[in-house]
């Protein structure tokens, strides 16, 4: 029982291996879509390019799939970037430490005026971000924000360099509730040429983050490939079995995906895979819902207006709304940001919107009990 | 055709492995309720069965009784049951008596309180397993098809799981199929359909929906023709076995809606 | 003196060993098994064993089951 995810996407890779040269048929898509139970065959039958006739019924049975489980209804969060100091060199990324940008990281003070600006729009569930510093940023800052923040949060998330088990025990005990970490991507060789230095070069150890994380107790984790960087195909294949083998080892865990594409940035990285289309988008965001009728499935404003709400009844559970990648923003003037945000819109506007579109902006709906300061005291 | 069979990783030759043992069979036998018990090697034969149960009693004093062992050849893998046990302790003792007896390390747990409805008490045979288990034996748990259950009968080391079609003896089907179904996707271990089946087209149903093998007593034994009905499930069994392994194939699909979903992609 | 065998109260008149009593009540097949006061007696023991007052026997056999 005690294998983790990096054997098993081994053993998955090899048992297919026979197939790395086959192209895949309608017919293989169909019987994909006949099984009851998606296997990690199937999963590529989906992901590929045979599956694009298939889209549209793909896409009702996705919606489907997602009111009955779901309902109606979209959770909002914010994010609140904490840091930007960064040890790692991560092409893609304007945090990279070779970038000249202006670096910041809040004071508690600080920490504490952004939150009450962001609980101020009536969203309960906080997303906090760093970059990776230890130095900077370490867990016991990270755990003095959580402290500052739980007293005006519902739910608190966060999003950082990958920690040991206990940090985070501690963490959750201190009132964090969800991991959201990225592998980036599942291609160790792409990942090591777009990692050149820093602690993050670590594939293994960060691809075992998340099991870290749900043995820790934490009751939420959220997994993703940035897509783009490798061959999305193969990383959202990756994503999806990565899910449902922390679904099967974990099952008091819950499990979410995020569907972050690559966007522009100071530092102008192109990768070699070539860009994700909207329609890979769809493919990815669909071929997830059906492999994982009950994962949530985030989309951020990394994505544009027009097409977010065209995304939303496609399997979309958590949008962020009024989101600042800046270091801070909310209360005060923010810094340089993480990547570009194509999603200005404000919290209201946000909300309007999916009213007008039928479903329900749902700020709050689930209070963790955990830390000091939290409802439960 | 042939990446279907290399998707279902045991391509060439289909073999279900319990306790270390590989059985070319899907198909175990009761062998309770016979008639008459010169019956059983003839229905053992027309079932192709390689594993057999059989039950542990008080000799009856009076009465002359010839063993169940005298009808089973020694290439079958003999799985004892516990019935009769109404704790987990009596279903040690009995597990231990029967391995004393000569019937192997292979134990079939059912602990069974409810009189009337001859449901499984499924704590007490966590407990028993667990006990089992650490003493070498092949274990098998009777169950009522409960994932928790079941994930914790994995952690204390049993073989495969047994969850009930339906109440023993009752020849109703598979209605605990749902429940089934969940245990064949998240449980590591051979799902094994014990009880309730009363036709050869449901032991196929659940040889389709994944089973790994089902176990069959009443249905074949209280048949007019037992041999007969022996062989029919044998031939159920293999086809929702190859069934399953083949991947049911794409069903009609309903009228599309009328303003697409991925249209925006133009 | 008396002993319990299979839940019922049995009198038994004189020494026996469980190997003779056995023989005398025709109980003694190659597939008898037998636990004697909670634990199960392999047959080697069986000509060992004294039959003593408040003793508590199970004779069990392999049957037809499901």
């Amino acid at each position: 029982m005690v294998s983790m995810f990096y054997d098993f996407l081994l053993a998955q890779r090899q048992q297919l291996k026979a197939y790395e040269e086959y192209t895949f048929q309608e017919s293989d898509v169909r019987q994909a879509l006949a099984r009851e139970q998606l296997d990690a065959f199937d999963l590529k039958a989906l992901l590929s390019p045979a599956a694009l006739p298939l889209l549209e019924e793909m896409a009702e049975r996705a919606r489907s799939l997602t009111v009955r489980n779901f309902g109606r209804t979209i959770s909002l969060f914010a994010p609140l970037y904490l840091a930007n100091y960064c040890t790692n060199r991560c092409l893609y990324c304007s945090f990279n430490h070779n970038n000249e940008i202006e670096r910041r990281k809040l004071s508690l003070e600080e920490v504490e005026l952004e939150g009450q600006a962001i609980a101020a729009t009536g969203l309960a569930h906080l997303l906090l971000l760093t970059g990776e510093s230890r130095r900077h940023s370490g867990p016991d800052y990270i755990q003095a924000c959580v402290e500052r923040l739980r007293p005006s949060f519902a739910s608190l998330g966060i999003e950082i360099y990958p920690l040991a088990e206990e940090e985070y025990r501690q963490l959750y005990e201190s009132g964090v509730d969800s991991l959201t970490l990225f592998q980036e991507t599942y291609d160790e060789n792409v990942y090591a040429s777009v990692h050149p230095a820093g602690p993050k070069r670590d594939y293994r150890w960060r691809l075992e983050t998340p099991e870290r994380a749900c043995r820790a107790g934490i009751p939420g984790v959220n997994l993703g490939a940035l897509l783009g960087l490798g061959d999305w195909r193969e990383d959202a294949w990756a994503t999806a079995l990565h899910a449902r083998y922390l679904q099967k080892h974990y099952p008091d865990v819950e499990i979410a995906l995020s569907i972050p594409r690559l966007r522009p940035h100071v530092g102008g990285f192109q990768p070699q895979a070539g860009p994700v289309t909207d329609a890979a988008l769809v493919q990815i965001i669909l071929v997830y819902r059906l492999y994982l009728p009950r994962a949530g499935i985030t989309l951020s404003t990394r994505e544009s207006p027009s097409l977010r709400e065209a995304l939303l009844p496609l399997g979309i559970t958590k949008m962020s709304a009024g989101s600042l990648t800046s270091v801070g923003g909310y209360a005060s003037e923010g810094g340089s940001t993480q990547f570009e945000i194509a999603d200005e819109r404000s919290v209201p506007e946000i909300a309007a919107m999916l009213r007008s579109r039928g479903y329900q902006p749902v700020f709050c709906d689930w209070i963790n009990l955990k830390g000091k300061g939290s409802v439960a005291g | 055709m042939d990446k279907k069979l290399a998707r279902l990783n045991n391509s060439a030759e289909d073999v279900l492995e319990i306790g270390g043992v590989k059985l070319g069979s899907r198909l175990f036998v009761g062998t309770g309720k016979f008639a008459a018990q010169a019956l059983i090697p003839e229905v053992i034969k027309a079932a192709a069965a390689e594993v057999v149960t059989m039950a542990l009693r008080r000799v009856d004093w009076h009465n002359p009784q010839e063993n169940i062992l005298n009808y089973l050849t020694d290439d079958l893998v003999l799985l004892p049951n516990t019935s009769g046990a109404r704790t987990a302790e009596e279903a040690v003792r009995i597990a231990r008596l029967a391995r004393s007896a000569g019937c192997g390390d292979w134990v079939k747990i059912e602990v069974i309180r409810d009189q009337h409805y001859l449901l499984p008490d499924n704590f007490e045979t966590v407990k028993a397993t667990e006990i089992l288990a650490q003493e070498g034996f092949t274990v098998l748990p009777y169950m009522s098809p409960d994932l928790s259950t079941a994930r914790k009968l994995v952690e204390v080391g049993a073989a495969a799981v047994m969850p009930l079609g339906a109440p023993i003896g009752s020849n109703r089907g598979l209605k605990t199929r749902e429940l089934i179904k969940i245990l064949i996707e998240e449980i590591p271990l051979p799902v094994i359909v014990d009880a309730g089946i009363g036709r050869p087209s449901e032991a196929a149903e659940a040889m389709e929906m994944g089973a790994a093998a089902v176990l069959v007593n009443t249905a074949i034994a209280t048949a007019e023709d037992p041999v007969v009905m022996g062989r029919a499930f044998k031939l159920a069994v293999e086809a929702g076995r190859l069934a399953h392994l083949a991947g049911p194939g794409a069903r009609s699909e309903r009228a599309q809606a009328s303003s697409p979903l991925t249209g925006f992609l133009g | 003196m008396n002993i319990r065998v299979n839940g019922r109260s049995v009198e038994i008149e004189g020494e026996f060993t469980l190997q003779m009593w056995l023989e005398v009540q025709r109980k003694d097949k190659p597939w008898t098994v037998v636990e004697y006061n909670g634990e199960v007696l392999k047959r080697e023991q069986w000509p060992k064993t004294l039959l003593r007052e408040g003793d508590t026997l199970e004779v069990l056999v392999l049957l037809g089951g499901g």
